[in-house]
């Protein structure tokens, strides 16, 4: 008997999004690495909203403020009430990225395009350049959820230390040490190599098909559950190297196997293999 | 007239203003003058591009951008099929596949990059339509700020554009190794 994910309606497909390009509670959002390929053919009525020029800070290494989201949704047409869907390139990367700091700020309803951008380029679905213009909302952020999904650098130093689960979501040789950065992204890199002790290596793809798409739940759970050993009730720390990949993870965990308390370490190795006297693990 | 190689490979180190402190200092500054002084006469192609690029606002920006990732040629079919890891450029998040050729102190510049990439591509492209035809001292001449002169910093961000050096520094890299003659000892060309 295969299951279902756990809160299946945070992942709609493509017909899905198609059905609702005019509906007025629905703002589709893309957010991809290539700051380029929203201008080239975007979904129509589409917004773009960048996870560095829009969503971090540009002077400190944090997100915008709560005055700034507010901004940013309002310039978007998007109210506290409105149904988020992201999707961008690299396999939902960055719409993962985008839809983890919208539930920093409590957006209630947050969904993924499942298979993201790739997937309705390769169906060939309408895409337009077309900006377009939403009528300015007025947003209250709400209750802010960075206590139950965001995880600080001495908080992750005590769940190591307490043997608690930590899954390092990068390439297997950035987690051995082999490697200070990720394949081909030689500048974002840290002084020193491995992972943090007690860390388990559970690469981010794992979660995907070839397609971009997720795996289904009775896929994910072999992994997460039957290879890995988590339980639902744990308390699971995911990092890669600035908390991209690992907010896949976190989406992963948390909307399509459930578990209630996920944390995302979005200081990442690109900070712990900086930060001075860090404990560290090498190898396998 | 400036003779680059045979030699050590230059780096981009090279060329960098804080080198002017060392005892080759004055030897580099000079080179570094004169190459200035040529890219202003020769490269013409890509100062035009620059200064295109420069004067636009950002939408404008982006869209010549992609215009230039459009404008991207494909791979001459001899050249597709030598698409291996010693053309591939490490340094850059995307497959980006360099070849470079020098007939008589011209340079030719062959690229592919992944439309899905376009910010990449476009770079590639800037660099292909700007600097096919010129000559090896150009080529080695372009100033390591070229990302910056064309405005891609503000428009990328930090974190996106040191990706894209990378490509510039490979290019003149293969350029160098391009126009070197073979070592003595080591004359016979392959397939001659």
């Amino acid at each position: 008997m295969s299951e279902v994910y756990a809160h299946p309606e945070v992942l709609v497909s493509a017909d899905w999004v198609e059905e609702h390009l005019n509906d007025p509670k629905v703002r589709i959002v893309e957010s991809d690495e290539d700051v380029l390929l929203y201008d080239m053919g975007h979904i129509p009525g589409s917004v773009k909203i960048d996870w560095q020029g829009d969503l971090q800070d540009q002077l400190i290494r944090d997100y915008i403020d709560a005055d700034k989201f507010a901004a940013i949704c309002s310039k978007a047409g998007i109210t506290p009430e409105t149904t988020v869907v992201f999707y961008g390139d690299k396999s939902n990367w960055w719409a993962c990225y985008a839809l983890w700091a919208f539930k920093l700020f409590g957006h209630q309803d947050c969904r993924i395009l499942n298979g993201g951008r790739k997937l309705w380029l390769d169906q060939k679905r309408a895409t337009t350049t077309e900006v377009p213009h939403h009528a300015p909302t007025k947003y209250t952020v709400g209750t802010r959820a960075e206590a139950t999904i965001r995880a600080f650098r001495d908080e992750v130093l005590t769940h190591s230390q307490a043997g608690k689960p930590l899954l390092d979501v990068r390439s297997p040789k950035e987690f051995t040490g082999e490697r200070t950065h990720m394949e081909d992204y030689p500048n974002e890199g840290s002084l020193r190599g491995g992972h943090i002790p007690g860390a388990v290596s559970v690469p981010w793809g794992r979660a995907m098909n070839d397609d971009g798409t997720f795996k289904t739940a009775d896929e994910l759970k072999s992994i997460y559950e039957g290879e890995v050993g988590l339980k639902p009730d744990q308390e699971v720390v995911a990092y890669c190297r600035i908390g991209e990949r690992s907010s896949l993870t976190w989406f992963v965990l948390t909307y399509l196997l459930g578990y209630p308390k996920v944390r995302n370490y979005d200081g990442s190795w690109c900070e712990w293999g900086n930060l001075v006297r860090a404990p560290i693990a090498r190898g396998a | 007239m400036v003779i680059l190689g045979p030699g050590p490979p230059f780096d981009d180190q090279d060329f960098e203003e804080s080198d002017l402190g060392t005892p080759q200092a004055g030897f580099f500054s000079l080179i570094q003058r004169f190459l200035t002084q040529r890219i202003k006469l020769l490269v013409a192609a890509l100062e035009a591009i620059v200064s295109e690029l420069s004067e636009a606002d950002r939408q404008e920006r982006i869209e010549l951008l992609i215009e230039f990732a459009r404008s991207l040629p494909p791979l001459p079919e001899r050249l597709e099929r030598l698409k291996d890891a010693e053309h591939r450029v490490e340094e850059c998040q995307s497959p980006v596949f360099l070849f470079v050729e020098t007939e008589a102190d011209r340079v030719e510049i062959h690229a592919d990059v992944p439309i899905e990439a376009p910010t990449v591509r476009g770079f590639v492209a800037i660099l292909v339509e700007g600097l096919n035809g010129a000559t090896v001292e150009d080529v080695l001449g372009v100033k390591n700020d070229l990302i910056d002169r064309i405005g891609l910093a503000e428009i990328l961000g930090m974190q996106r554009v040191r990706g894209l050096g990378g490509v510039l520094s490979r290019l003149k890299k293969e350029v160098v190794k391009a126009s070197n003659p073979r070592p003595p000892g080591n004359s016979q060309v392959p397939g001659e």
